[in-house]
């Protein structure tokens, strides 16, 4: 039972794995269109992706703690 | 034009062959052995192929044949991680001091490689670590080298299942121990780049005009502290975890399904190995030019010391080229 | 370029003459900007794994806690929320400090690019006079 509900809390991780794909896709095409402003869209599309994984992190650390505890 | 096609059936009929002997192949020894080892077959069968976290010790140099080994281990032993790592060493090692012995004004074969591949990641490195990295670009090479070569190392077939050999960096105590060696190594340029009271100072910072600055600033540092800390952890258990993770999603992989299919796997691991040796070595050579910038209050100046002597260094470079 | 050639200065300077490459520091500066972007991905790893580690480890510590003082998972929640918001903001700080690396390195390889350029003109221009 624990190890379902790891996996559960696990898939918690779409979530975060589809906000950091838009987010790569947008980057992508701003730099396609704007290669000057490369550096700064690099900048804003870090602590955009870092904010989404931090999310995804909280699901990885509820499965870890609901195997451990 | 009319070849190609007919090259490409062929070749595609070749492969389809291979799929086809490998099938009966394993229905003969199936049929041969009576499945002696296929007893519940995937549950059973991957867990009895799986590799073990803790490694198995081939020299017991303790002399006490009743220890249990653990993970976390400071008994006297031989692993079978060490033994790989020496391999990796050799590897690594003879061939680049061959060639560095024998070194030629105009370069051929092996020495052109070499030359062309170590070029190449000293201005990967320099683009990261701007005209100061210089100096650290051995270490850098260093690093890459030996975990590139460890991951690698576990592809090869029979690595990881007998138990004399196992990739090193598969091993958490190859990886803690790399990730300390390069905490030294920043943390002791950086006490060379700012002198040993400069250095503590980005931890234990006195300054405040009143109280609460004060308790911010000692936040502040605590806060620095914490981050020292989680950085040999982060570098450690991220090269352990791809690098085992991909050899058990291996090992389960060549278990349940049929030769061929893991190959594609086989090949995404050689990209994580690269990968991961790339991470690694980059990280360090950051976390080198973060150590060795002065501290500074946030906001209040724009450019880091470090970074306005680079730009400096070069202006004055290109200036004094210019005449 | 010829009264003044810089490699002889950077060889006092780094020690190993071997790890000197023949080309012009210009050349190796305007080389840097175009692969040098490598450090981008290693942050990217970075910040997810510090978070993990540091949210992980905080949470582990409070239960620790739990365990010596009998509580209720008080610790417990105080530590994922704990290591949760100091993972986050060391995350912000290395991303910072990172970033703000890059960026000098590029405004000062964008200088020399553009000093590089206007050196040429100059030459150019010079040239043109002389002939």
């Amino acid at each position: 039972m624990d190890q379902l509900q790891a996996g559960i809390a696990a898939l918690g991780v779409i979530g975060p794995a589809l906000g950091v794909g838009i987010a790569t896709a947008a980057a992508a095409s701003a730099i396609g269109r704007n290669p000057e402003a490369a550096g700064a869209i690099r900048g804003v599309f870090i602590i955009g992706a870092a904010f989404a994984e931090g999310l995804g992190v909280l699901a990885i650390v509820l499965g870890i703690l609901s195997l451990v505890l | 034009m009319s070849v190609a096609p007919a090259k490409k059936s062929s070749t595609k009929r070749t492969l389809l062959l291979a799929a086809l002997g490998v099938i009966l192949l394993d229905a003969f020894a199936i049929f041969m052995f009576g499945g002696v080892g296929l007893n519940n077959f995937p549950g059973d069968v991957i867990k009895r192929s799986l590799e073990p976290i803790v490694p198995h010790v081939v020299f017991d140099l303790g002399g006490d044949p009743t220890h249990a080994a653990s993970l976390f281990d400071f008994y006297p032993s031989i692993t079978g991680s060490i033994i790989m790592s020496w391999v990796v060493m050799a590897v690594v090692i003879i061939p680049l001091t061959i060639v560095a012995r024998r070194l030629k004004e105009t370069p051929s074969g092996v020495q052109n490689f070499l030359e062309f591949a170590i070029e190449s990641l000293s201005s990967f490195a320099m683009g990261i670590g701007g005209p100061g990295a210089k100096r650290f670009i051995t270490f850098f090479l260093a690093c890459f080298l030996f975990i590139v070569v460890s991951n690698w190392s576990g592809l090869i077939p029979g690595v990881g299942r007998v138990h004399e050999f196992r990739a090193p960096t598969s091993d958490v105590n190859v990886t803690v121990g790399l990730a300390l060696v390069a905490f030294a190594y920043f943390h002791y340029q950086g006490v060379r780049a700012l002198g040993f009271g400069g250095y503590l100072g980005k931890f234990f910072a006195t300054k405040g005009a009143n109280p609460i600055e004060k308790a911010i600033n000692h936040f502040v540092g605590a806060l620095e502290f914490l981050l020292e800390i989680v950085k040999p952890v982060t570098l450690a258990m991220r090269l352990f975890g791809n690098i085992y993770g991909g050899e058990l999603a291996l090992t389960v992989m060549t278990t349940i399904t049929l030769a061929f299919i893991p190959l594609a796997l086989y090949g995404l691991e050689l990209f994580v190995g690269l990968m991961q040796g790339i991470i690694f070595s980059v990280l360090v050579l950051v976390f080198t030019m973060l150590a060795m910038e002065g501290h500074h209050e946030e906001g209040h100046d724009e450019h880091s010391p470090a970074a306005a002597g680079d730009g400096a260094t070069a202006g004055a470079e290109s200036r004094v080229a210019a005449h | 370029m010829s009264t003044l050639d810089p490699a002889p200065k950077s060889e006092r300077e780094f020690g190993d003459p071997r790890l000197e490459s023949p080309q012009n520091p210009d050349e190796v500066v305007g080389l840097m900007s175009d692969i040098g972007k490598g450090a981008y991905l290693a942050l990217f790893s970075q910040i997810g794994i510090s978070l993990l580690i540091a949210n992980l480890g905080g949470a582990l510590l409070g239960h620790w806690i739990d365990g010596q003082l009998n509580s209720g998972p008080i610790f417990l929640i105080l530590g994922f929320v704990g290591g949760f918001t100091a993972g986050a903001v060391a995350a912000a700080r290395l991303v910072q400090r990172t970033l703000r690396h890059l960026d000098a390195l590029d405004a000062a390889t964008k200088t020399a690019k553009r000093e590089r350029e206007a050196r040429e003109r100059d030459a150019a221009r010079l040239k043109g006079r002389v002939e």
